[in-house]
């Protein structure tokens, strides 16, 4: 059998805090990522997706736990042997302004990873370059400016053109357009679609935005608090979320439509300090539905039965689930 | 009466370039809506479209070198002052309110919770200190914040941003205001928390008659928590009407391109294009604003646009809306 692309198993990541005391961002993470697979992480603030993002990226250590890519465990490998494969393993962060050198030119900050990862000489660079740019549909004559002179969703396009440079294999996507306006945004994801379809690279989509995630990824992965509470097809999650958490989640989505009948399901209070977390479900303080056995210890994942030819299991860290009690009430939505 | 009327408000802003020349930056072109009493209105548009200007013009703020060469705002049918400070000071902070976008720096961070909401009251008439701490409490209450009496107590950065949005919600509403402009009230939140802090809001509007502006550039909070929608473009208003309506018949090419941008319609039509950059306020083109980036564009665009009404209270301004669909 093939491996996947990449497969983190029980992935844990800790950050000292005040008081010798550790946050623990990601707890015991495992996930796998195929090849050609788009796959959407969503999460509040504090759930750990983007340590996760750095975490699969290599460019933060890891606290316990391991990372297989191609089948190969690439956890602790040294940053000299590490090199080669950062041209399969490519990330776009958020901020676009922030992610590019203010005093290269765009078309040098495009040709830099064409330096580290590839033998061409100059000339071909410069052809590679200009293909590039075509590739992410940015206009020649930004090539010769400035990352100031450039609008947010151009940067976006730069960065993303640097990322696909070394032709990867997995592309790790960190809220590549909330700071983007609505159709600059439509744009990008445009672009990514069509890169997917082009290359077959396997993305890592993370985001705080349910419509985007619902219209670029395969399978979806919800983090709570540094722990994955469900995962499955994105359709099967969209059409029946089965965590509490998740169904919470979903319900504050506000679709851009006014037809669409909200159904708000709320948490009790707010989302507890990651320092030193309760054993047991990680929800259980904001649960309507916890019961005594939900704060003593993580639940083990069920699997919820879909739709047959779903390929991929659906499965919740719920205790509600196998009894089918997991099912928040909606109260309709009146103003 | 209209509780607010904006008549063709230009908004230019002035200044001298490196090169020593003055330049003017038309951020306004000729913005005109109104609010009726106990309307939600949302105000739409991408960076740079002047909807928080359009806040700033409305609560009397603007600064040099911002300038008004023409227009006005009339509340409750009086004018108001759009420069002098001093002269809309009485309708502003009372009558008309803000709920501004960054709830950890608009609050004093060195003032506790409790004192800023009663120094707000006591800034506008209430002479009870008693009477504006009762009413501090009430206001944290009704914006769902546990334990309001304690609260009061709480330095600024002890409090979670849901939480700090929850206090600025309060103070804007303390003085029972007539006009409440919230200017993106929740950038930056988390999606559960967003949706129990416009819902903590929008009833609190309806339960009081109020009437309320909600900047912002997401079509999902315009759809759920808006009776009518503007959508700006260039400092021009392109399109105005009922929410459901602006959703259901776009008239506009720029309306309807945002509605096809968001996720769902790319997953429903394929995507279509409209993206290209605004234009150069220091250079705006003739006629329509829109032109350059609109598919539907012709010689006639290059002319003075008309107003064309679809309806009473449906209007967008284009030389070729959408007549029917």
């Amino acid at each position: 059998m093939i491996p996947p692309l990449i497969e983190l198993k029980a992935l844990v990541k800790k950050f000292p805090a005040q008081g010798g005391k550790d946050v623990t961002a990601v707890d015991g993470v495992s996930l796998a990522i195929h090849a050609g697979e788009s796959v959407g992480l969503v999460g509040e603030s504090g759930s750990g997706k983007s340590t996760l993002g750095l975490l699969m990226t290599r460019l933060l250590p890891v606290s316990d736990g391991h990372i297989f890519f191609d089948g190969a465990d690439i956890t602790h490998l040294p940053d000299g042997q590490m090199r080669p494969l950062r041209s399969d393993i490519q990330i776009v962060f958020q901020d676009p302004w922030g992610a590019l050198n203010p005093r290269m030119t765009v078309g040098r900050s495009m040709a830099e990873p064409l330096l580290l990862h590839t033998t061409m000489t100059a000339t071909q660079r410069q052809q590679a370059v200009k293909a590039l740019a075509d590739q992410v549909h940015l206009p020649q004559a930004t090539l010769s400016r400035f990352p100031h002179e450039l609008s947010g969703g151009q940067l976006q396009r730069v960065s993303i053109a640097r990322a696909i440079a070394s032709k990867p294999r997995l592309l790790v996507l960190d809220e590549p357009t909330s700071s983007l306006d609505l159709s600059v945004r439509a744009g990008i994801l445009d672009l990514l679609n069509g890169i997917r379809k082009d290359t077959g690279v396997a993305l890592l989509l993370i985001s705080h935005d349910l419509e985007t995630v619902e219209l670029m990824t395969d399978r979806l992965v919800v983090l709570y608090l540094g722990k994955v509470v469900e995962e499955g097809p994105t359709q099967s999650i969209f059409a029946q979320p089965a965590h509490p958490y998740t169904q919470t989640l979903m319900s504050a989505n506000l679709p851009p439509d006014p037809r669409v009948k909200l159904h708000r399901l709320t948490a009790f209070g707010e989302i507890p300090s990651p320092i030193n977390l309760p054993p047991g479900c990680l929800f259980s303080s904001r649960c309507p539905l916890s019961r005594p056995e939900c704060t003593e210890k993580f639940p083990a994942y069920s699997e919820i039965q879909g739709q047959d030819d779903m390929p991929d299991q659906h499965l919740v860290a719920c205790n509600r689930v196998p009894d089918a009690s997991n099912w928040l009430t909606a109260a309709p939505h009146t103003h | 009466m209209s509780l607010l009327t904006v008549d063709d408000l230009h908004v230019h802003f002035i200044a001298r370039g490196l090169d020593n020349q003055l330049r003017t930056a038309k951020a306004l072109n000729g913005v005109s809506f109104n609010v009726e009493k106990g309307q939600v209105l949302g105000l739409v548009g991408e960076t740079g479209a002047g909807k928080s200007l359009t806040a700033l013009a409305l609560l009397g703020l603007l600064r040099p070198p911002a300038k008004v060469v023409q227009g006005q705002i009339r509340f409750k049918g009086q004018p108001l002052g759009l420069l002098d400070g001093h002269a809309s000071q009485g309708m502003r902070g009372k009558s008309i309110t803000l709920i501004p976008q960054s709830p950890k720096t608009s609050l004093d961070p060195t003032t506790r919770i409790g004192e800023q909401l009663i120094r707000m009251q006591r800034e506008h008439g209430e002479t009870s200190h008693a009477a504006a701490h009762a009413r501090a409490l009430e206001m944290l209450a009704s914006v769902q914040i546990p334990d309001p009496a304690q609260r009061m107590q709480a330095w600024p950065h002890e409090l979670s941003g849901g939480m700090a949005q929850r206090v600025l919600i309060a103070a804007g509403l303390i003085n029972s205001p007539e006009l409440v402009i919230a200017d993106e009230p929740t950038t930056g939140l988390d999606l559960t928390v967003q949706a129990e802090v416009l819902d903590i809001f929008k009833r609190l509007v309806r339960a009081n008659g109020m009437s309320a502006i909600i900047i912002t550039h997401d079509l999902g909070i315009v759809a759920h928590y808006c009776d009518r929608m503007a959508v700006m473009f260039a400092g021009t208003i392109i399109e105005e009407g009922p929410v459901g309506k602006v959703f259901e018949e776009q008239k506009h090419p720029y309306t309807q391109s945002l509605i096809a941008s968001t996720p769902k319609q790319i997953a429903l039509r394929g995507f279509v294009g409209g993206v290209g950059t605004p234009p150069n306020l220091y250079d705006l083109p003739q006629g329509c604003v829109y032109k350059d980036r609109c598919s539907k564009a012709q010689s006639a665009c290059s002319t003075p646009v008309p107003l064309v009404r679809f309806g009473p209270d449906h209007q967008a301004r284009c030389h070729h809306p959408d007549h029917g669909r």
